[in-house]
């Protein structure tokens, strides 16, 4: 490689790391804890709850919604989502199905007595808190989309690295630390065999982070796009005062996708439906399916099946980037393995700090020259 | 050209060779555990993984 390409690599890989390197140690860090998140919430939540009547007969999604509605005089349903381990059917209702999340309310009932089932939600405000710190800073769109612009000058930083390995390995064997040299070889050796063991790993989690700021775009581009002829055909449909079974519809929509199983309801006027349908989404059942959501609208009056979509491709893309951001979908032991891996991407930050700051910039070679040696002859 | 072997320089394909074959080891296993359920997890992981084990190989080698 000619000195000139190697330098302007080095420029690439200087500039990119220096302005995303902060953040990435932010999303780093707290990304430690949410690789566990299921196990610390399961862990400060021990499963006591139990079924009132386990073998007994299920309540049908109606009669749950109107208990539901009775706990909350006044407010209208806006989404039902159903438990997979246990027969608990969640109900947020609002005082319009349009209100703001803070406006919502959130409440579980047993599905075989409609009891209400006491929230588990102990840690939870920090665990939100952090998950909030690594989506978005607290500053919404704006704080994603910036947090993915630091993703893209990260992956810049990933690939100007991968090619500035080779002039640096040129006369070494793989793996090799030089140890008893100065400080800053051996951190250059570590910061050059952490970075190239770890690239897929840190390839795939920057990728898919970028993916996922960009989750409200991409959503609202479903929405408007591919979802929109749906809803505007649909848009003009009356509702008027008699109510269709929500049982029945639920029941017609998983018999239309066999093989798919039910994520939750939206009721009508709600931002997931139209003013007079409820849109019920499923997902599949194996691994990979799993992530992919079906919508199938089903008129609320006459409990008419008005349309089925699949999701468009970017809307796949970003289902499956999720799992593979977070690493929750492979074990308790791919979880520890992302564990680790995260905690060396810190390694190659900090490294990458520390050789910057040794290194004096390469506007002083006489400082930087006097720092190597005065580090070898310590 | 007579140099002392250790310091030879080496060209792109061997200083990359380890470094693709872990690559393309570790990505394997980081998809294919999307698409797997039950015991053969345990495997896609520790492939997922696998540049933690050449890590830890290199630490333990013994050189100046």
């Amino acid at each position: 490689m000619k000195t000139a390409t190697i330098r302007t690599w080095s420029w690439v890989h200087k500039w990119t790391s220096l302005v995303c390197t902060l953040f990435l140690l932010m999303l780093c860090v707290t990304g430690l804890p949410l690789v566990f998140h299921d196990e610390i919430d399961a862990a400060l939540n021990p499963a006591t709850w139990q079924p009132a009547n386990p073998d007994g007969p299920h309540l049908t999604y109606d009669e749950v919604l109107s208990i539901a509605l009775a706990e909350r005089p006044g407010e209208v349903p806006i989404f039902m989502s159903f438990d997979i381990d246990r027969p608990v059917v969640n109900v947020t209702t609002g005082p319009s199905a349009d209100a703001p999340g803070s406006a919502m309310h959130f409440a579980s009932y047993d599905l075989t007595s409609g009891a209400l089932v006491p929230p588990a939600d102990t840690g939870e405000s920090v665990m939100e808190f952090i998950l909030q710190l690594h989506t978005d800073m607290f500053l919404g769109l704006p704080g994603m989309l910036f947090l993915g612009f630091m993703g893209i000058l990260f992956l810049a930083a990933t690939v100007s690295g991968v090619v500035l390995y080779a002039p640096f390995m040129r006369k070494l064997d793989f793996g090799t630390v030089r140890r008893r040299q100065s400080s800053r070889i051996k951190w250059l050796d570590y910061h050059n065999l952490l970075g190239i063991v770890t690239l897929a790993w840190v390839v795939v989690v920057g990728a898919t982070g970028v993916i996922n700021t960009l989750e409200q775009p991409i959503i609202d581009t479903w929405r408007t796009q591919e979802l929109a002829d749906l809803v505007a055909d649909n848009q003009n449909a009356e509702l008027g005062t008699a109510r269709a079974s929500l049982a029945e519809a639920v029941a017609e929509a998983v018999r239309l996708a066999p093989d798919m199983q039910l994520q939750f309801v939206a009721f009508p006027g709600s931002g997931f439906s139209t003013s007079a349908h409820f849109s019920i989404f499923l997902h599949g059942d194996t691994p990979l399916t799993e992530n992919l959501i079906t919508p199938v609208l089903v008129h609320a009056g006459t409990g008419e099946v008005a349309g089925i979509r699949e999701m468009p491709w970017y809307a796949k893309a970003l289902s499956l980037s999720r799992p593979l951001h977070f690493g929750d979908y492979g074990g308790l032991l791919l979880k520890i393995i992302w564990f680790v891996l995260d905690l060396i991407t810190i390694i190659v930050l900090a490294s990458g700090v520390y050789l910057w700051l040794s290194k004096g910039g390469a506007r002083r070679p006489a400082a930087s020259t006097a720092t190597l040696t005065g580090a070898s002859a310590q | 050209m007579t140099r002392p072997a250790p310091n030879r320089p080496r060209g792109a394909q061997r200083i990359f060779a380890i470094p693709a074959v872990l690559f393309v080891i570790s990505l394997f296993g980081l998809v294919a555990s999307l698409l797997s359920d039950g015991w053969p997890d345990i495997v896609l992981a520790l492939l997922a993984g696998s540049g933690i084990a050449a890590i830890v190989w290199s630490l333990l080698q013994r050189r100046p």
